[in-house]
């Protein structure tokens, strides 16, 4: 027992990392369903505000007057209610980020950028007409890193043009880079 | 000096493994990760990307991406990647060669020498095919090896008595069975059976399916058909999958899957182990015939078979182990590593080659079944104090593995559990290892209440029982400190399993007065 061997220190090493890793990991699941539910939020108050039309500074009011009192308006209206899941919704969110955060938990950026293969998993292709082929249309799980690694790989939908050899669109994906 | 390696060159994953003190070890890469994808493509800046990364860029890019090459092996098939053209053998190298680069970064020592694994029907055009991969990898390739024989190897003592092995293959998305002779250090493949489009992502795919039915129950509508949701529901089936083999239950959750105009559908379902059984056996029942064929292609008699072995990670569903065992009655079967252990048995091979000493002593098995007292039926009805076995002797330890009870009468308000080890049918004829009871059970018509009842037996030889009331989730457990549940090497295993059965006899002394009754 003098010298660790290759086998020892190997198996050190992985069982470091999956014991380190499996409480974090754990956590990303809340994370994810905490981000559905404020996509959702977001969506619902978004038609909301549509339906009834009000201008943004009114909502922006509203929003502040949410996060700074307490007190509970006279007459709830949908709108109010809905807003107020969100915020509420954003903030366990937030509070949850600012924890894996701490422990220099960090969510990978992907929407927009280029596709890369060492942190993203590519679950298909989308055409479009816009984005430039292989940037990253929309991220179905969002991946993080922790430290200097990845933790979890993010699952993201990439962009294909219609026609494939577009070489000005592919210029365009790198100087994104 | 160099050192020598056994490669298991994947349809899928490839590993690479080493020995160390004559037993063999998988080396993981700078991530800890034992297996490396079988894929291969080039980035889209022209970098060459080998395993994961490739594996991650073929949704992305499928014209830049190859996957399962193993499929081409021996073929004149040209891929193309970039701007130029490779041949199977070429693909493979890359990922051998990526595996000997890992090896050598390990072991800080060179790596020139290996045994590449191939499946027992390969051809020898395929066989060749992958000789030249090892080749061109810069590796001198000892032996082209099958891999039943590799699995094989891994519970063989290398006795000069002839062995006959019946090897289960069941990975991700192959399947295949092979009878293996082997005599001290002769091997031959006998027959070879299988489907190279069955696996653990059948089952996945099944369960996805099911998942989309409990979906559509619970809102009365279609779940979308969307890959993005697809895509959730693969995973979320996987893991359930994986969850299963553990627990009799596990509990779906997917928030905001889909939504119906502006209200959010959400997943929430519990699934049962029999939910998953009953879905995935006449894929399984399938596996079963191809046993028989093999069988009937060696011109043998199932008894004649000395031991079964369970190799690729969907041998990790009890059901699977249970078929296999239901339907070989009387057959040892064994089970270590499943995804690790060919690439294993190539390494003790590569050692046996390089003059190494070699133990293959690998497995330790606890050599009594355990489990409780139960009513089961029988040819005479409904019998009290039967022997239900939850932990069947033989299974390699670490193992935990659980079973469902139900009440026997109604209004029951507590269960009493004795845990006993043994052979025999009726209870009170093993060897009681203590009981303890689980109380204020919730009142429930006969038949009604589930309980699981969880075996967890460890390294140290601790058998830790838990039993859980499934409704309000009551939970008792219990533990067994002691070293006369025994365990037993392989090799003392590979004895006649007559003598085996006879040095239980011996040592199945009854345990001291240690009981820790609650």
């Amino acid at each position: 027992m003098t010298r660790s061997s290759p086998r020892e220190l190997a198996s050190q090493k992985i069982q470091l990392r999956k014991q380190q890793e499996k409480l974090l990991s754990d956590l990303l699941t809340v994370m994810d369903a905490l981000d559905r539910a404020s996509e959702h939020w977001q969506q619902a108050e978004q038609s909301q505000t549509q339906q009834i039309a009000p201008t943004l500074s009114w909502w922006q009011q509203l929003l502040q007057r949410l996060a700074g009192t307490a007190e509970s308006l006279p007459s709830e209206s949908l709108p109010e209610v809905v807003g107020s899941a969100r915020t509420g919704i954003d903030m366990i969110r937030e509070t949850l980020l600012g924890v894996l955060n701490q422990h220099q938990v960090m969510p990978l950026a992907t929407k927009g950028q280029p596709f890369d293969p060492e942190e993203m998993h590519a679950l298909g292709q989308r055409a479009d007409a816009i984005a430039p082929p292989n940037t990253v249309l929309q991220e179905v799980v969002r991946g993080y890193r922790w430290k200097d690694r990845l933790l979890r790989e993010a699952q993201v939908i990439v962009a294909v043009s219609a026609n494939k050899s577009d070489e000005e669109a592919i210029e365009e994906a790198r100087k994104e880079e | 000096m160099s050192k020598v390696v056994g490669i298991d060159l994947g349809t899928t994953n490839s590993l690479v493994a080493t020995l160390d003190e004559g037993q063999p070890w998988v080396i993981p890469d700078e991530d800890g990760e034992l297996l490396l994808p079988s894929f291969v493509g080039l980035s889209e800046a022209g970098k060459l990307l080998v395993g994961r990364a490739a594996l991650r860029q073929y949704g992305a890019a499928p014209e830049r991406t190859v996957k399962s090459i193993k499929r081409q092996m021996g073929t004149d098939f040209r891929v193309t990647l970039g701007d130029q053209e490779y041949s199977p053998q070429e693909i493979s190298a890359i990922v051998l060669r990526s595996l000997k680069q890992r090896a050598e970064e390990v072991l800080g020592e060179d790596v020139t020498q290996a045994v590449i694994t191939v499946p027992a029907y390969f051809t020898d055009a395929q066989r060749q095919a992958t000789k030249e991969a090892g080749e061109i990898a810069g590796l001198e390739v000892l032996q082209i090896l099958n891999e039943p024989t590799a699995a094989a190897l891994v519970f063989d003592d290398r006795s000069e008595e002839t062995e006959n092995v019946l090897v289960y293959d069941l990975g991700g998305g192959t399947f295949d069975v092979s009878i293996v002779e082997m005599t001290g250090d002769v091997t031959e493949v006998l027959a070879s059976h299988g489907n190279n489009r069955l696996g653990g992502d059948d089952f996945d795919r099944q369960l996805q399916r099911h998942l989309a039915d409990k979906f559509l129950q619970t809102h009365d509508i279609k779940i979308p058909d969307d890959d993005v949701t697809q895509a959730r529901l693969l995973r979320t089936a996987e893991q359930a999958k994986v969850a299963l083999s553990e627990s009799a239950f596990t509990t779906v959750r997917e928030p905001f899957l889909a939504s119906q105009g502006k209200t959010a559908l959400h997943l929430e379902t519990e699934l049962s182990r029999e939910d998953f059984e009953r879905l995935i056996t006449p894929l399984l029942k399938e596996t079963l015939a191809a046993i028989d064929r093999a069988l009937s292609d060696a011109k043998m008699e199932s008894d004649a078979l000395d031991r079964v072995i369970l190799v690729g990670g969907s041998t990790r569903i009890p059901l699977v182990q249970r078929l296999v065992e239901n339907h070989l009655p009387g057959i040892l079967v064994n089970s270590f590593n499943p995804d690790l252990c060919v690439g294993l048995g190539a390494a003790l091979q590569a050692g046996v080659l390089a003059g190494e000493a070699v133990e293959s002593i690998l497995v330790d098995v606890i050599p009594h079944s355990l489990g409780i007292a139960a009513v089961m039926e029988t040819a005479f009805g409904l019998t009290p104090d039967m022997f239900s076995v939850i932990i069947p002797r033989n299974s390699v330890i670490p193992v935990s593995r659980s079973h469902v009870y139900r009440n026997m009468v109604d209004q029951q308000e507590a269960v009493e559990l004795e845990v006993y080890q043994g052979e025999n049918t009726i209870a009170r004829e093993n060897v009681p290892l203590g009981a303890f009871k689980v109380e204020g059970l919730p009142p429930k018509p006969a038949g009604a209440l589930q309980i699981e009842v969880h075996f967890d037996f460890d390294l140290s030889g601790i058998l830790t029982v838990t039993a859980t009331e499934k409704g309000k989730g009551q939970q008792s457990s219990f533990v067994v400190n002691d070293a006369e549940t025994g365990r037993l090497t392989s090799a003392e295993l590979d004895q006649s399993r007559d003598a085996i059965a006879s040095l239980f006899d011996i040592s199945a002394m009854p345990i001291s007065d240690e009981d820790e009754e609650e």
